[in-house]
Order: C-alpha cells, then structure tokens, then sequence
C-alpha cells in the first residue's frame, strides 16, 4: 500500500514538472510587405473564389503545425513557412515542436493578395542545455538489496556513472557449494544458519532520448556479488554458485522533467545475477 | 520505433520478472550441539570425561573426543584424545597419564575434517596422594 502511494506520489511530481517544463513561442515582429509580390503575381483563391493573403512564418524550425482557416497545405521555402488565409481572418494557431501553441491575433486585417511578414522568436529549449543528473538508486534483487548513487549529464541524449553498495564486506575462510560441501572435496560444512551477501558495482550508462521525456538507457560495468554463510566455527563460507564477479550489464528507462529525473531497469552481473534498478533524483 | 520500443519495455520487464524468481539458496542451522556430562572415576592420574553430541547430520562426522590442556583456553599442553564409539548420543574417554594435584581444563570437541566444534570449558582436578 505505501509503495503504490509513492509510486503515485512521484508520477504525479514527474508529470506536473514535465507540464511545466514546455516554453511558449512569441512573436517578434508582423508587418505588411508592401514590396512582396507574391500574393498578386501567384493568387491562390478561396472557397468564395476570392484572393487569399499570404503570410509568410520565419521561424526556426521545420516542426511546425499551422490551425486555422488554411487555404491549401503550408509550404516551407527557404526557412520560410508560406500560409494563405482569407482576407479578414482574424488568428493563425501555430505549434511549433517542444514549444507550447501560440494563437496569433493579427493586430490588422489581412487583406487578398497582399503579403506579411511574421517572424517568431524560439527561446532555446531547456533541453538544448547540458545538465548535470544525480540521483539516488535502490536495487532490488531477489535476495538482497542494495544502494548506491549515480551522477552525470543530459540534454537531449546524456550519461550518468552509477556506484552502488549493499556496504557489506567478508572475507570467506571456505569456499562451498549450494549444499555446503566444500569446493574440490565431499567435505559438509556445519553452519549457523545465518547468511551474509557482499554487493558493489560500478557501471557507465549512454542515455538516449525516444520521445520528449521519454529516454533509454544502458551501460555496462565491473562488479561483484557474494553470498556467504556463517560457518559453526565463526567464519564465513562462499557459496559459489550464488556468488559472481565479472562484466555488469544495465537497461532500462528513464523518464526527465526539467528538475526531476526518474528510471527504472534492470542489471546484471554476468548473465547469472539480476536486480531492478529504481532511481529517483534531480537535474540540475 | 514504437515496436522496437515496445520490444525494449517487453524485455526489460520480463527480466525483472526473472530477476525476482531466482532466490538464494537457504542455509539450515546444521550444527551438532554438544554437552558436558558429569565427569566419573576421578583419580590421582586418571578421569573418564563424558559428553553428549546432537548430529543434524551425523555422516558429516570424521571424529570426535576430548581436548585437554593446563589453560582455560586449551592453549598450553594440548593432549586431544579421540573416541571411537558413541552410544545412544554420549561418548565417553578414560584419560590416563595425568599427574596427581593438577588442575587440567577439557573441551568436548566435533569435527567433519574441515572445521571443529568444541563445547564449553570445563576443570577438574585430580586426588593428590595420601601422606604416610
């Protein structure tokens, strides 16, 4: 129960700063272009069969919707988005790529044959710029846990280093199988009962970017994860079937806002051990 | 792109899951547990020692007996003294050779070739000899 309330309590944090993280587009300058012919020399006419204004849209991106009373389908020429619109119509809605909708009121009326300029000024993104990433992680394995952090950088597509612990450490005086006998011989061990795991990885991810906040990660690494058990004398007894050191593998997915960061995936250690990585932090 | 993300996310949860499945093995208490019994035949230079051993798992065993030293830690003039039978779970040695008026400390003691198990540390003190 308390895990769905903080599961629910970060989709809720993550898509409120997702919402917050679009810009809006403004406009930097509309005029009437006495010298631009276009609209008279190649009219393009309405339904009514009257002659259309042409506004001409400079705006920096080809990602560009036009709504509205369009007369045909808007054409990018040269950096410029050509729109025709009936005389006296009053807005042009425009959606532009990463930005939110801008609905353009012409401050005079259109008139046929006629051209305008319009030029629109993008703010750059937010994520045009190189951020640095920290967060904390949980790994959660069948049998153990454990912790760690990991740091780097995003803009579109990112990286991030990831340390992580279950801050244990042993040093094993026998080294055993699943039932206890002792490696290389038919010797049974006698223990307590009681077992210790020992984990610590340390991996470089590449962060993809696959649609707005939406990013994939993976990576690879170095790391270790020992099972051992007590021994009845008072040491402790590798279970080497349970126990691996080798090449770390991760994937998984992360989702990022303008401040927060959340992904989830999964890491093995040789093929043989897994875990689920939950990691939450900002980005600053 | 939307089936090869869908492939990704299909994977990446199915791996999840299979991480989730793949318990450590458990690890039983499997220790044999041993117990002092009162001592007998106490004299100038011999004791019969006597012990109680519970097996979990009694064919791990490749001996057992006592250990004796003049310390309470076994430490300084260890003599080990082994068994051969044991009877409804008590195993006893008469040890010989000990001089008269000493205090000797002893331990029961378990092995299966790799480890030892000892019990508690006990004293005794043999029959110093009458005055003529």
């Amino acid at each position: 129960m308390m895990f769905r309330k903080i599961v629910l309590a970060v989709a809720l944090i993550l898509g409120f700063s997702v919402m917050a993280s679009s810009q809006e587009v403004s406009v930097k300058s509309f005029e009437l272009n006495e010298t631009d012919m276009t609209a008279k020399v190649q009219p393009v006419h309405d339904l009514n069969g009257d002659a259309c204004a042409l506004v001409k849209v400079a705006v920096a991106s080809k990602r560009v919707q036009f709504k509205g009373t369009i007369v045909g389908i808007p054409e990018y020429i040269a950096g410029i988005w050509y729109v025709y619109l009936p005389e006296k119509t009053p807005r042009l809605t425009i959606s532009v790529d990463g930005y939110l909708p801008l609905v353009y009121e012409f401050e005079e009326e259109l008139e046929g044959k006629r051209a305008y300029d319009l030029v629109l000024h993008t703010p750059v993104l937010h994520s045009d710029y190189v951020k640095a990433m920290l967060m904390g992680t949980m790994s959660l394995g069948a049998s153990q846990n454990s912790y760690g952090v990991a740091l780097g950088f995003i803009r579109r597509n990112g990286g991030f280093i990831r340390l992580k612990s279950d801050f244990n450490d042993m040093e094993p005086a026998y080294f055993c199988d699943a039932q206890g006998v002792v490696s290389g011989s038919t010797e049974k061990l006698w223990f307590t009962g009681e077992h210790i795991t020992k984990r610590w990885a340390i991996t470089g991810c590449y962060v993809q970017n696959v649609k707005k906040a939406f990013h994939l990660y993976f990576g690879g690494g170095w790391g270790e994860r020992v099972l051992g058990w007590h021994t009845a004398d008072g040491k402790i007894a590798k279970v080497e079937s349970s126990s691996f050191k080798g090449i770390e593998l991760e994937a998984g997915m992360l989702i990022r806002s303008e401040a927060l960061a959340f992904s989830v995936g999964v890491q093995s250690n040789s093929f043989r051990y897994m875990e689920v990585n939950f990691s939450f932090g900002i980005v600053f | 792109m939307k089936h090869i993300l869908k492939f990704i996310l299909a994977s990446v949860l199915l791996l999840a899951v299979s991480a989730s499945c793949q318990k450590d093995p458990v690890v039983s208490d499997n220790r044999p547990e041993l117990m002092l019994m009162p001592t007998e035949n106490l004299g100038k230079t011999s004791i019969t020692l006597r012990a109680g051993v519970t097996f979990v798992d009694l064919s791990s065993v490749r001996s057992y007996g006592f250990i004796l030293g003049s310390d309470s830690n076994l430490e300084t003039n260890q003599m080990t003294v082994t068994v051969d039978q044991i009877r409804n779970g008590v195993y006893y040695a008469d040890v010989v050779g000990l001089e008269p008026g000493r205090t000797y400390f002893y331990a029961a003691f378990v092995t299966n070739g790799v480890q030892t198990v000892r019990s508690e540390v006990r004293a005794f003190t043999t029959l110093v000899p009458a005055q003529n």
